[in-house]
């Protein structure tokens, strides 16, 4: 009879099943990087192109090869769109154990989720998800939606540059997984949830306004709660019509403008106004309090 | 009733084996003698992926031997299997058996990827459903399975 399995035989099985298999490829493996909820994530050396890339490897196996065509259409598409805040699809494969992998340009950074650990000021926040928005602007404009947008999918650079990733990899996954609903719960639309197959750029609005949730302190301004409510209006026809509507309305916020989503009476006004205006408001005050002053003693 | 007839019956939980009359005396005592584990849950989960792997293991050997492979499973045994620390490396192992290092490489390759494929297979064969399958797959690689 053999011995039962060490525990640390037991981990080091686990790795070496989930290790892809890159003996076929013209990758190299340097190390797992992280786990997501469709597969893992690793390092690995492009041999051809001598560059680091980031290689994720799904959970799903892939036989007949049916998911790694649409992930491979998926990615010519995406190949389009040439922007600074958008990391596309740049490779396609299927591993010798049927998995299906995706390459795409490693990004040294940090995931969203954890980089609003560091970044404490609100109004910082703020001009992130406007970048972010600006990105997800960009492809709608290309006739691309992202459909999964959520904080574990945009990572800060180490000099602030915003990149969000995993474009349109969601639904092809979904679709050959045979699931109805793709997504992530939390920061999928109503009718994206739905199952509704007339999606458009307003859902991605929708997710991006739970984004925006997110970076919010509880205590958040009237106005910036009103930004939340309206881009996540469980209506679409109720929310920003873009992305860029959106960065527009956090823009004006944090410029000290009325922000479209939020009425103000004259109590708000007030305080809109002397926030944008606090230096001139303290040096009228203290001019008039000094000439108050002064015609007070002189009139003595 | 219905989940609770489906539970009882998964061979996770027990399910397809006869239950025997046990000696109550010689169960006290092997109860009292065992260690309880502070996590019983925890505990079973982490006996349950040990039986699965060692069914695993037992038929990958058996299925390479069969191929007349078994310098294939041999470097698989001594670097993923008995490689505890300080673990071998490839040099070390091509050395052991006469082989070139390359061949360590590829033949680690080869053996991971048909444990894989053998341990899903095992996997499969324990349960009874297709999300079970999913569930325990990933519990298996490491995930908590989605709530």
């Amino acid at each position: 009879m053999t011995a039962p399995l060490s525990d640390g035989a037991i981990a080091r099985l686990r790795e070496a099943i989930e290790a892809p298999d890159l003996s076929e490829t013209r990758y190299e493996l340097l190390r797992r990087v992280g786990r997501g909820g469709m597969g893992s994530v690793h390092l690995a050396r492009d041999k051809a192109l001598e560059r680091d890339v980031a290689l994720k490897v799904l959970d799903l196996d892939d036989a007949e090869g049916r998911l790694a065509a649409r992930l491979a259409d998926e990615a010519r598409i995406l190949a389009r769109l040439e922007h600074p805040g958008i990391v596309p699809v740049h490779d396609v494969g299927r591993l010798p154990d049927g998995r299906v992998f995706y390459a795409m340009r490693y990004v040294e950074g940090r995931p969203l989720h954890r980089e609003v650990e560091r970044l404490r000021e609100m109004p910082a926040r703020l001009r992130l998800f406007a970048r972010i928005c600006e990105a997800v602007a960009f492809a709608h404009d290309r006739g691309v939606l992202h459909r999964d947008l959520k904080p574990e999918n945009v990572m800060v650079g180490p000099f602030g540059e915003v990149l969000v990733m995993d474009w349109g990899v969601a639904h092809v996954v979904g679709a050959s997984a045979g699931a109805e609903i793709v997504g992530t719960p939390g920061f999928m639309s109503p009718e994206q949830a739905a199952g509704s197959d007339t999606i458009d750029a307003r859902s991605d609005v929708w997710s991006l306004g739970k984004m925006l949730h997110f970076l919010l302190p509880v205590d958040a301004p009237k106005a910036l709660r009103s930004v939340v409510g309206k881009a996540t209006a469980s209506e679409p026809g109720g929310r920003y019509a873009g992305a860029l509507d959106l960065a527009a309305e956090v823009n004006r916020y944090l410029d000290g403008l009325r922000v479209e989503a939020h009425p103000e009476n004259w109590a708000d006004r007030a305080l809109r106004l002397y926030g944008r205006h606090k230096v001139a408001f303290w040096l009228v005050a203290t001019y008039l309090v000094v000439r108050g002053s002064m015609l007070v003693l002189l009139g003595k | 009733m219905q989940n609770d007839e489906r539970d009882r019956s998964r061979l996770k939980r027990g399910g397809g084996h006869a239950i025997v009359s046990l000696d109550a005396e010689a169960a006290e005592r092997e109860i009292s003698e065992a260690a309880v584990p502070e996590d019983p849950d925890a505990f079973f989960e982490a006996e349950w992926v040990r039986s699965v792997f060692e069914s695993a293991l037992a038929r990958l050997r058996a299925e390479l031997t069969r191929r007349d492979r078994t310098v294939v499973f041999e470097v698989f045994d001594r670097y993923d299997v008995r490689g505890d620390d300080p673990r071998p490396t490839y040099a070390e192992i091509s050395y052991a058996l006469g082989i070139k290092v390359t061949d360590v490489t590829n033949h680690l390759a080869l053996a991971r990827r048909e444990m894989r494929r053998i341990t899903l297979e095992t996997l499969r064969e324990m349960t009874v459903s297709e999300d079970e399958f999913r569930r325990e797959a990933r519990t298996l690689l490491g995930i908590e399975p989605s709530s």
